[in-house]
């Protein structure tokens, strides 16, 4: 098993840092092209673009809010798993 | 169609890259922000960190990917912007050029008609037969000059096309897009073999990018054909060591590889918990929707449809958070066991299943499956409840079981809410199609593994179904609590193919199990009657005086599955590995 070290203000830091990639990426927005091209070919082609792009965004976004969520549940079972321990070493 | 020189609008192409390179700026800063949480995990190590350290990599990773690909995008709409901004400008000097010919050629004609009148005169002169000439030089001139120009526009439309043609090209090309544009588009008529090593090769971003064409073909294929797939990938893997394509299907399509069967479940776990999470994050903001179109609702009707609305919300999410709090849920075990989610369905009603146990490497797999009125939103109570099984197996000394809370089917609702399909057998009929491609699935990469199934209520006679239609499952014990009756489709115990069947039918307060089996339509037997299942004595110490499979604390009752009644002793019996 590797070391462990856990710190609360580390998973709380981590936490916020993610949520606000998260927020980030959700707010980035593509351009529609409104008929700038004039031209069916490119028009499909900026398309297809667009939404390859705004579905690895996407990604990037739900990956960031997963990480957050991870490095909140981890900090809850830390303090569940600290909580835990203290009653246990009350009752020896 | 010939392309138009003057069609398009630069400008408005320039802003759409404007608009694009703010999109980048965006993601870059989104990526500082994610290499800020990074620095931020320095002081965090252990088997946690390295998980978080595995998948925080592929995502700053696929940012520095996706700033690359706009790059190559505004470069090549850049150019484009450019290039019909030099062909509109030729194209206006056409114009322009082509209407001055127009005119002085209109004039030309003019001319040379009245030209012509008086060089026809009585008194006609040299100088007017001369004028003649002259002017039909300036029309042959003009006439050449128009010929000019067509064929500049020609070209000019064969360059716009050429720039249009360059410009899709340039779109589509793998630097933009992350694939090729035509291993995109034949992802769907690829061979088998082909489109895996396709999909195997994509890194995460692309591949979400690409989920329609991936996600249907994939859970078409047999649990078999997954399963070599999936190793062939870097091994089975596990949760702390797998191969990044591995990862890569995991995070960019975890709606399909958490249900895929043949995927180990340690992929599927993780999958399921960021399928679970973003369902319930999507869930919590149809709440806030939907507490904020109540408060606008302006009028009495429009008042309780928008509360009801906000009560569905509500249900939903409250279902959803606490099938993601199973992974966390404080259990009745003497030593911990890992969980997982294996798996999950967004669906409406949202669909589930929770092992407490590791379904890829324990001695043997049991199915905790419960009867009418269940839902996600009771998936920690029947873990706990489950998890009374195993405890109670490690206070034997012995390895418990796996036990599966399974959640996968929509079961009839109460009967005191005055639907009365649970008399009926629609319910068990559907459920039955998803209990058994779920055992199938564990068969197919745990032949030997022995499964049991423990069935509550009209949990019963969906599982009864499903075991009968597929002997393949080779169920171990099969064993009946409170049964809500087996459908006459099940004529006896060895129909259910199980080696074992087992039903216990306790005294219950409202004879809840008894009413459900008397008044079913067709007629469901009680498996506890003639029908060669072994018995299980509900009475004794604490007998079981309740349809539940526990009692609220303190209640004095007991339900089929509480501690200190012979129906779990026998329960954890059976099901030992």
């Amino acid at each position: 098993m590797a070391d462990l070290s856990v710190s609360w203000s580390a998973l709380e830091a981590v936490h916020d840092a993610l949520s606000r990639a998260m927020s980030t990426f959700d707010g980035a927005r593509l351009p529609s092209d409104r008929g700038a091209f004039g031209a069916g070919d490119v028009e499909q082609a900026f398309a297809t673009f667009r939404t390859a792009q705004r579905r690895s965004t996407a990604w990037l976004t739900d990956t960031s809010r997963t990480l957050a969520q991870y490095a909140k549940d981890t900090r809850s079972l830390l303090e569940r798993a600290d909580s835990d321990l203290a009653g246990k070493a009350g009752g020896m | 169609m010939a392309a138009d020189p003057l069609a398009g609008n630069p400008s408005a192409i320039t802003r759409i890259v404007s608009v694009l390179a703010d999109h980048q700026d965006d993601i870059r800063t989104g990526a500082h922000q994610v290499a800020s949480a990074v620095e931020e995990a320095s002081d965090w190590s252990g088997a946690s960190k390295d998980r978080f350290s595995t998948t925080i990599g592929t995502l700053t990773q696929a940012a520095a990917r996706i700033i690359a690909r706009l790059d190559a995008a505004i470069d090549v709409l850049g150019s484009y912007a450019d290039d019909v901004q030099q062909i509109q400008d030729e194209a206006e000097r056409i114009r322009s050029a082509q209407v001055a010919i127009s005119l002085d050629t209109v004039a030309n004609t003019m001319a040379i008609g009245s030209a012509r009148s008086a060089a026809a005169d009585r008194g006609a002169t040299e100088a007017d037969a001369r004028m003649v000439g002259r002017l039909q030089s300036e029309a042959d001139d003009l006439a050449a000059a128009a010929q000019r120009l067509d064929a500049q526009w020609e070209a000019l439309v064969e360059r716009r096309t050429a720039a249009d043609r360059a410009a899709a090209a340039g779109l589509s090309d793998t630097d933009v897009l992350g694939v090729s544009a035509s291993t995109a588009g034949a992802l769907a008529a690829m061979g088998d073999a082909a489109f895996r090593a396709a999909i195997a090769a994509m890194p995460p971003e692309v591949l979400a990018s690409q989920r329609g064409a991936v996600a249907g073909r994939l859970a078409a294929m047999s649990p078999q054909t997954v399963q070599a797939w999936w190793d062939g990938l870097g091994g089975r893997g596990t949760a702390g060591e797998h191969a990044a394509a591995q990862d890569a299907l995991i995070t960019a399509l975890p709606a399909v590889i958490g249900n895929l069967n043949g995927v180990p479940y340690w992929a599927r776990d993780q999958a399921n918990r960021l399928s679970a999470q973003r369902a319930y994050a999507q869930a919590e903001d149809a709440v806030v929707k939907a507490q904020l179109d109540l408060r606008n609702a302006v009028g009495r009707p429009a008042e309780a449809a928008a509360q009801r609305k906000l009560a569905q919300a509500q249900q939903r999410a409250g279902a959803l958070e606490n099938f993601t709090a199973g992974a966390r849920t404080p259990l009745n075990l003497r030593q911990q066991m890992p969980r997982q989610m294996v798996s999950f369905q967004p669906s409406d009603p949202p669909l589930g299943a929770f092992a407490v146990g590791d379904l890829d490497t324990a001695a043997s797999i049991s199915y905790l499956v419960p009867g009418m009125g269940s839902s996600l939103a009771d998936t920690t109570q029947y873990m706990r409840t489950a998890s009374n099984v195993q405890a109670y197996q490690q206070n034997l000394g012995a390895s418990p079981t796996a036990m599966v809370t399974w959640l996968g089917y929509e079961p009839p609702p109460r009967a005191e809410s005055g639907d009365l399909s649970v008399l009926g057998e629609d319910h068990a009929v559907r459920g039955a199609q998803n209990f058994a491609a779920d055992l199938l699935g564990l068969r197919a990469v745990r032949p030997d593994v022995p499964i049991n199934v423990v069935a509550h209520s009209y949990g019963s006679t969906m599982a009864s179904v499903a075991l009968v239609v597929q002997p393949e499952i080779r169920v171990r014990s099969f064993v009946t609590l409170g049964s809500a009756g087996i459908p006459a489709i099940v004529p006896d115990a060895a129909a259910t193919h199980a080696e074992h069947m087992y039903a216990a039918q306790a005294d219950e307060r409202g004879n809840v199990a008894w009413l459900g089996r008397t008044f079913s339509f067709p007629h469901r037997a009680d498996p506890t009657q003639d029908f060669g299942a072994t018995v299980i004595d509900t009475t004794g110490a604490a007998t079981v005086d309740l349809h539940n499979l526990s009692a609220e604390p303190g209640s004095g009752e007991h339900g089929y599955l509480d501690v200190g009644t012979k129906t779990l002793s026998a329960t954890a019996s059976v099901t030992l590995p």
